[in-house]
């Protein structure tokens, strides 16, 4: 069953990116690449070659691969079916979780310094600035589930509340989810803290670091912020949803949470505006307030 | 069990770290009449419906004139003296909306420290108030001290107000209302009287900076039209 | 049985024996001269290391054998210290070094004197700061990035790896002699252990993150994982000072063991990564990071071993740094899930620290490799680099395959240190990191399959937005990587900066240049204005010695006879 549910969701990672792209297109009056666009692009991207700039190492030719090796660990190792996945995504801790994703990002970090162009470092000293803000509210919000749930591995943080405790604690857990939304929009980096939409600028961080990638890994880069994108997006959905008893629906709604993330993050950005880069600090400063409102609120009781 | 109070309680602390991190006067003023209209509202929300039955006249009425006076009168008469006067930012603080916002957040896991402390569970109506009271009074006391704008400062005012009813209707104290419209009316004057200042101010200085009435005698005030274009360029 | 011992003894032998492979080749040249004189001072620090474990298995019996270890130790390292004694910053370090050691050695006899029930919590901070000084809790940290950037890399590396953590041990020993005094006091220990472990952690790492000098900053670093360390052994003594906690021992055995897990993780891959560091300066003549750059290429072995181990120290799976963080998290998360206000809040100090840390780490580590060994070289002593000879690297290799045996090792001694409790989480970390692994090479695979031509490269040059001519000056260096969180910390790291304006034309900028620098705080802010108000306070006493003898005379006099009235009055 765990693992028709890993297949499924690394089926479904693009299918959510092109749901946003579709949201953004219908607010700004397009007709939109469609909802399938990113498979295409993939499977184009797959069949052709890389070329690589020229003093590069074997640290640019392996970094996607394995970033995107660790970003597929991270789904294999995510209870899609909650407490009854298998034993290892049972036993992985929440910090194995993000740490993995963490890997993806030192390898991608790497790559971009190898390749040795202006606009990929200005982009790998952007990220390396956000993920240090990003790290401290993901634990402090990890720490609030641990409170709350009273299990430490990722299969019972993520299991979700009974009807009971889910209508007594909804202000905290509305606290913790509204501050792992603002980390999920900067770990992904979309608006306000990156645009995916501005390639070739300097207004950007994820893109900039991909500047030089090309070809089959930039298939693996495209796909592996898609799987990141679903899965932080899950682990949000999760932390809202109250208990199932069938695995099969708890799934389904899953899925169709991501998918209204999805659709909320492409009204979100739709709507606003990119945030200067000196105040995104900030931003995350203040999210880090709120998850720690959570935890006030929790303890309090 | 969830009640709406909660939300409302939760709001207010959002509401507070969003004031002291807040330049655009427009923006608090909104701010600060949302809070009103809770306030006015917590009463009847903390109300227990189930076993106490329908309550008093008084309390509908009590609510109501709340809820006009900080949630409606107030931010109009301020929304005015902001459109008015032609500011529409707080530029320079005294404390940074940063470092304000992390006093705010120290204040907050102060105050839930204190309450944890003070062991009223059994007499509160809801648990939740009295931190929140706290941390709103001292968000008030901090716009008041760590603003220049003469507008902030009554805002200021007026959340240090929201806080005391907060902890009044938190308490369930008997007279506490009847005090608190005292204090109420206070404010209200506070307000007229700060407004009709601001307007003499910013007559006199073109500007409604009260740190400017520390330099009444300057000689760049014999021009005010020259100091005019530089605060407003 | 011994199993302090043996985990604390480990380092001492690897990490020795590796740097002394590297040393043979690490001193070349003019310096061949001096080789007694290396290996003297080298060998004696080994073996008053060994002294020290022997000392510490007798210490409830007798301290003294400690304390005389723990000098010669002190002096034994001092002196490899100051093995490039001709330069003058490296005397002023040594100074530094010494002074350090012996205010630990003073702390210490203070300490083993009021060791006894009534004032054991004075005894407790008296070998906190004694311990501390050689540990580098800070604020007594200072010594470490003037000492190991003056060291040879071979001596760093024993330092670093070995000898830093032998303060655990001795604080661990001290804290072993009055079990029935400790069980009270597990609160103070635990609080006093957490907060300086976090203080440690995040500040220490911060202020590597700042550091443009490779040696400093794995100094720098060495603060960081000692505070990890600390942070374990912190929440260990809170887990067991909870009296209604069911679990307690098998999470504090989660706590003890995945510090004392880091402390080998910490010697074999800081160990490494100081070689490395030696291997660079021996090749390029600087640590500069921003004077080195695209050395991947030159130095592609060391690149490799310094990647690896870089990344593994930034406590990234599927690397061995994971396992003792992943271990200390967990049993941080444990403490939250009881509920309890006191484990709660503690829970929540060591999991925000060490994910800060941990966060800052990637970028200090991004910062060492991407700064050294990728890009362009940015000076002609880089571009010239040459791989060092064998030995060198064989010696970064031996501890790199200790790196990776020490990931199932570490589950297996964990799985019996604490009680199987949590291991299947553990297990879970390694078999997801081998997953890991043969997922990257599976897609490695598929690329070559999938792309035209089995997957052979076309090279290019980089692509710099329409411009074809990029240079090594386009490239970022390691100081601009970290510059914006170096600028949002600016008040606390205080970093200075140099800003070499253009003199020629506008239009042809090429001579402009900016460098920082950042100070240890605890030096510049605490040490040196206390040090200088000591010395002027010392001032005062010149007035006595003015040059008449008859003066010194008479104080001479006085002295005895105050001496001789105390001694009757007794």
């Amino acid at each position: 069953m765990n693992i028709i549910s890993i297949i499924a969701a690394t089926l479904l990672a693009p299918l959510f990116i092109g749901i946003t792209n579709q949201t953004k297109a219908f607010f700004a009056g397009r007709k939109g690449p469609g909802l399938f666009r990113l498979y295409a692009d993939l499977a184009k991207l797959i069949r052709k070659s890389c070329p690589r700039p020229e003093h590069s190492t074997w640290i640019f030719a392996s970094a996607q691969p394995i970033a995107l090796a660790s970003v597929l660990t991270a789904a294999i190792v995510f209870p899609w079916n909650g407490p009854a996945s298998s034993s290892l995504s049972l036993s992985a801790s929440a910090a194995l979780f993000f740490y993995l994703l963490g890997t993806g990002r030192i390898f991608t970090l790497l790559a971009s310094l190898d390749a040795g162009s202006a606009f990929e470092g200005m982009g790998s000293s952007r990220e390396v600035q956000f993920s240090t803000f990003l790290e401290p509210i993901i634990f402090i919000v990890i720490g609030f589930l641990v409170l709350f749930s009273g299990g430490t591995s990722l299969a019972s943080l993520l299991s979700g509340a009974s009807t009971a405790a889910w209508t007594d604690n909804a202000v905290p857990i509305a606290l913790a989810a509204l501050a792992f939304y603002v980390v999920f929009l900067s770990e992904n980096c979309r608006v306000p803290f990156d645009d995916p939409e501005t390639h070739l600028e300097l207004t950007m961080i994820h893109e900039a670091m991909l500047l030089d990638t090309a070809g089959a890994d930039l298939a693996f880069a495209l796909y592996g912020s898609a799987l990141k994108f679903e899965l932080t997006a899950a682990f949000l959905a999760m932390m809202i949803l109250p208990r199932f008893d069938s695995s099969i629906i708890r799934l389904l709604a899953v899925f169709g949470a991501v998918a209204a993330i999805a659709i909320i993050t492409g009204i979100v950005e739709s709507t606003m505006a990119r945030l200067r880069f000196l105040k995104s600090p900030l931003a995350l400063i203040g999210a880090a307030l709120i998850a720690s409102l959570a935890i006030f609120f929790a303890l309090y009781r | 069990m969830l009640t709406f109070s909660e939300i409302i309680l939760a709001l207010f602390l959002l509401a507070n770290l969003a004031l002291a991190g807040s330049g655009r006067l427009t923006h608090a003023i909104r701010l600060v009449a949302a809070q009103g209209i809770a306030v006015g509202a917590l009463p009847l929300l903390l109300w227990d419906w189930q076993s106490a039955g329908i309550p008093e006249c008084r309390l509908f009425i009590i609510a109501a004139v709340n809820a006009l006076v900080k949630g409606v009168a107030m931010p109009m008469l301020l929304g005015y003296a902001v459109r008015k006067i032609n500011t529409k930012r707080e530029l320079e603080p005294i404390i940074s909306f940063t470092l304000s916002r992390l006093i705010v957040f120290a204040m907050i896991i102060g105050s839930f420290a204190i309450a944890a402390r003070l062991h009223i569970h059994e007499t509160v109506a809801s648990e939740l108030a009295v931190p929140v009271a706290f941390t709103t009074m001292g968000t008030g006391l901090l716009l008041i001290a760590a603003r220049k704008k003469a507008v902030t400062q009554v805002l200021g005012f007026l959340v240090l107000e929201n806080g005391i009813s907060v902890f009044g209707s938190g308490l369930l104290i008997e007279h506490g209302i009847i005090v608190e419209l005292g204090i109420l009316l206070d404010i209200f004057a506070l307000a007229f009287i700060l407004g009709i200042t601001i307007f003499q101010i910013k007559r006199t200085f073109s500007s409604t900076d009260t740190d400017k009435l520390n330099n009444l005698g300057d000689t760049h005030l014999m021009h005010p039209q020259r100091h005019h274009h530089r605060t407003h360029a | 049985m011994f199993l302090l011992e043996t985990i604390f003894t480990i380092p001492i032998i690897t990490v020795g024996l590796a740097a002394a492979i590297h040393a043979t080749a690490y001193i070349h040249g003019e310096e061949r001269r001096h080789f007694p004189r290396f290996w003297g001072f080298f060998i004696s620090t080994i073996l008053s290391m060994a002294a020290v474990i022997l000392a510490g298995i007798f210490v409830a019996e007798c301290e003294l054998p400690l304390l005389v270890a723990w000098e010669a130790m002190a002096l034994s390292s001092a002196g490899l210290v100051a093995f490039d004694s001709t330069k003058k910053s490296v005397r002023k370090a040594t100074w530094i070094y010494l002074l350090a050691c012996h205010a630990g050695v003073a702390a210490l006899l203070l300490t083993f004197k009021l060791n006894c029930s009534a004032t054991w919590t004075a005894a407790f901070f008296l070998a906190v700061i004694g311990f501390g000084l050689k540990i580098g809790f800070p604020p007594f940290h200072s010594w470490l990035p003037e000492a190991h950037p003056a060291a040879p890399a071979p001596a760093s590396a024993v330092m670093s790896g070995a000898m830093i953590p032998l303060g655990f041990y001795g604080l661990l020993k001290f804290l072993s002699i009055h079990p029935m005094t400790l069980t009270p006091n597990f609160e103070t220990v635990g609080w006093t252990l957490l907060a300086i472990g976090a203080v440690g952690a995040v500040g220490g790492i911060l202020f590597a993150v700042a550091q443009t000098n490779l040696k400093k900053l794995l100094a720098f670093s060495s603060v960081e994982n000692m505070g990890i360390v600390a942070i374990g052994l912190g929440i260990g003594f809170l887990t067991l000072s909870d009296s209604n906690c069911s679990e307690k021992i098998h999470i504090a055995g989660l706590c003890f063991g995945g510090a004392l897990v880091h402390v080998l993780n910490h010697a074999f891959l800081k160990g490494a990564l100081f070689l490395g560091a030696g291997s660079i300066l021996r090749q390029t003549g600087t640590l500069d990071l921003d004077k080195m750059g695209g050395l991947m290429r030159r130095m592609p072995f060391t690149g490799a071993l310094f990647t690896l181990n870089a990344i593994g120290l930034a406590g990234m799976p599927p690397f061995n740094g994971f396992i003792g963080e992943l271990a200390i998290y967990i049993s941080a998360f444990a403490m939250i899930a009881t509920g309890d206000t006191t484990l709660v809040v503690a829970g929540f100090v060591a999991a925000i620290a060490l994910a800060l840390s941990g966060g800052l780490a990637v970028a200090a580590y991004a910062k060492a490799i991407g700064g050294a060994f990728l890009g362009l070289p940015r000076t002609a002593k880089a571009a010239e680099a040459a791989e060092t000879p064998r030995r060198m690297w064989i010696a970064m290799t031996i501890l790199t395959i200790l790196s990776v045996a020490m990931i199932p090792a570490s589950i297996c001694f964990l799985r019996y240190y604490a009680n199987a409790y949590a291991t299947d989480a553990l297990t879970g970390a390694a078999i997801a990191g081998g997953a890991l692994v043969a997922l990257a090479v599976a897609l490695i695979l598929v690329r070559r399959f999938t792309c035209p031509r089995g997957g052979i490269v076309t090279k290019s040059p980089t692509w710099d937005c329409g411009y074809h001519a990029p240079t090594a000056r386009m490239t970022y260096t390691a100081t601009a990587i970290t510059q914006p969180l170096v600028d949002f910390f600016r008040k606390f790291l205080r970093t200075r900066k140099y800003i070499i304006p253009f003199k020629g034309a506008p239009e042809d900028p090429t001579d402009a240049a900016i460098a920082t620098e950042t100070d240890d705080i605890a030096l510049s802010s605490f040490w040196r204005p206390a040090f200088t108000y000591i010395a002027r306070l010392f001032q005062r006493a010149h007035l006595l010695q003015n040059g008449s003898l008859h003066l010194y005379i008479l104080i001479v006099i006085l002295a005895v006879l105050t001496l001789l009235a105390f001694a009757l009055a007794s």
